[in-house]
């Protein structure tokens, strides 16, 4: 529980820092969605509790983003439900899967968004490059921001379970 | 002792006869001191000079130090008050458009955007204390930002223009042509409804109709970027550039409400 709450109040300070940033950075340029970030990091590595921090940064998006609220909050729990399945299934917590877990996630995320606005009647958004970029960027990320969670939740107490990534390194 | 007494004798005599037989002497004398006199008057007079310099250089050195602490100083106040000249021009606009358009309105700055890369929005730092409301206007002395679609008490959202669930009621400034300028989700906007027979080019400035009940007339969107003609169809298709450089937007001004006129 203490370390899902950790999740959640970086994932916090992390949205407070980029919107922050944002405005000093050129309009169109592509940045991480780093709510679906901290999904998949909450979905490889926490084991209890991690839905939590994921509902809770999903609303705080919908806050700060404007979009229909809800909306992220859903789709990011979905997003956080099938990583949970894919990790029993395989082996995602190596660097390149969790790339390819994100850019995948990535992906999803933005058909959901896409439905869930059209089922709102409202106009989705556009599939262009700057959202394939954004998916890159996502990815991209990953691997750092993981490794920064890991250092910076190092000091929090571990949830009592191990998580998927903890059976990975057993695995090993 | 007679040699003694024979040699101060001689040099008597010189002295007698006068000083200029006596220079040899003097000119033996000096020819044998000046070398070395001359030797330790440099080394003395370099070695205070370099004394001098030595403490000079300390004085200039924490001088200089002092300076250099200056010039940052001052180089920064430049920058501060460059900084506080630009903000106090874009006011003076901010201001200046207040005036002219007759709409009671309160300047916000922008503190966010939107986290999510599929929403074009912004945060600022006024809200439902300051009369912030959903559906009010944003504008700047450029143009027309967006409009408030979710406000809160002290911060609302604003959603771009260029997003594509906006949409603003305007008009052609030349050919006053109407439609409608929808965001497209990529920086730009399309103008829709224009008949394919409409005169409409390039850089014709598109602005606000009022027929929306949101923006006051004649505020500039942005300017015609595109027309296509396309045969078989009921509307033209083109293409605006918002007048707004959202890149560079620090200040804007919220319309709270017309004011009444006496």
């Amino acid at each position: 529980m203490k370390r899902a709450l950790g999740v959640f109040f970086l994932g916090w300070s992390y949205l407070i820092l980029l919107g922050g940033a944002l405005p000093f950075l050129p309009h169109d340029w592509p940045y991480p969605d780093l709510v679906l970030l901290m999904t998949v990091y909450a979905s490889l590595r926490l084991s209890r509790y991690g839905w939590l921090p994921i509902l809770l940064l999903g609303i705080l998006q919908d806050l700060y983003a404007g979009t229909p609220l809800g909306a992220n909050a859903f789709s990011k729990l979905l997003i956080y439900f099938l990583i949970r399945w894919g990790a029993e299934k395989f082996f995602l917590t190596s660097t390149a899967a969790s790339m390819i877990t994100t850019l995948l996630a990535a992906s999803l995320d933005f058909l959901l968004f896409f439905g869930i606005l059209l089922l709102l009647g409202l106009s989705p958004p556009l599939m262009e490059v700057r959202a394939l970029y954004s998916w890159g960027i996502t990815a991209l990320s990953a691997p750092f921001l993981f490794h920064l969670n890991d250092k910076l939740l190092g000091s929090w107490q571990r949830s009592g379970r191990l998580s998927s990534h903890e059976v990975g390194q057993v695995q090993r | 002792m007679l040699t003694v007494f024979l040699l101060g004798g001689v040099f008597l005599s010189f002295q007698r006869e006068g000083f200029e037989k006596a220079g040899i002497l003097y000119d033996f004398a000096l020819l044998v001191s000046t070398p070395p006199q001359r030797a330790i008057h440099w080394v003395v007079k370099n070695a205070e000079d370099l004394f001098q310099r030595y403490v000079y250089l300390l004085a200039v050195q924490e001088e200089n130090d002092r300076l250099k602490r200056k010039v940052e100083e001052l180089l920064q106040e430049r920058e501060r008050l460059k900084e506080l000249a630009a903000s106090a021009d874009r006011l003076r606009k901010l201001l200046r458009l207040q005036k002219r358009l007759g709409w009671k309105s309160v300047a916000a700055e922008v503190i966010g955007r939107s986290p999510y890369p599929y929403m074009r929005t912004l945060i600022i730092d006024k809200g439902t204390v300051d009369g912030v409301k959903k559906g009010m206007a944003v504008v700047t002395s450029e143009g027309v930002v967006g409009h408030v679609i979710e406000a809160r008490r002290s911060s609302a959202i604003v959603l771009l223009i260029t997003d594509r669930n906006s949409s603003v009621s305007v008009l052609l400034r030349s050919s006053r042509l109407r439609g409608i300028v929808d965001g497209r989700g990529d920086g730009f906007c399309s103008l829709k409804y224009l008949p394919l027979r409409g005169d409409v080019k390039e850089g014709d400035e598109v602005v606000t109709s009022g027929m929306d009940g949101m923006y006051p007339k004649g505020l500039l969107v942005g300017r015609v970027r595109s027309v296509k003609r396309e045969p078989g169809r009921f509307f033209l298709d083109v293409d605006v550039s918002p007048s707004v450089d959202f890149n560079r937007l620090e200040e804007v001004l919220v319309l709270l409400s017309p004011k009444r006129r006496s």
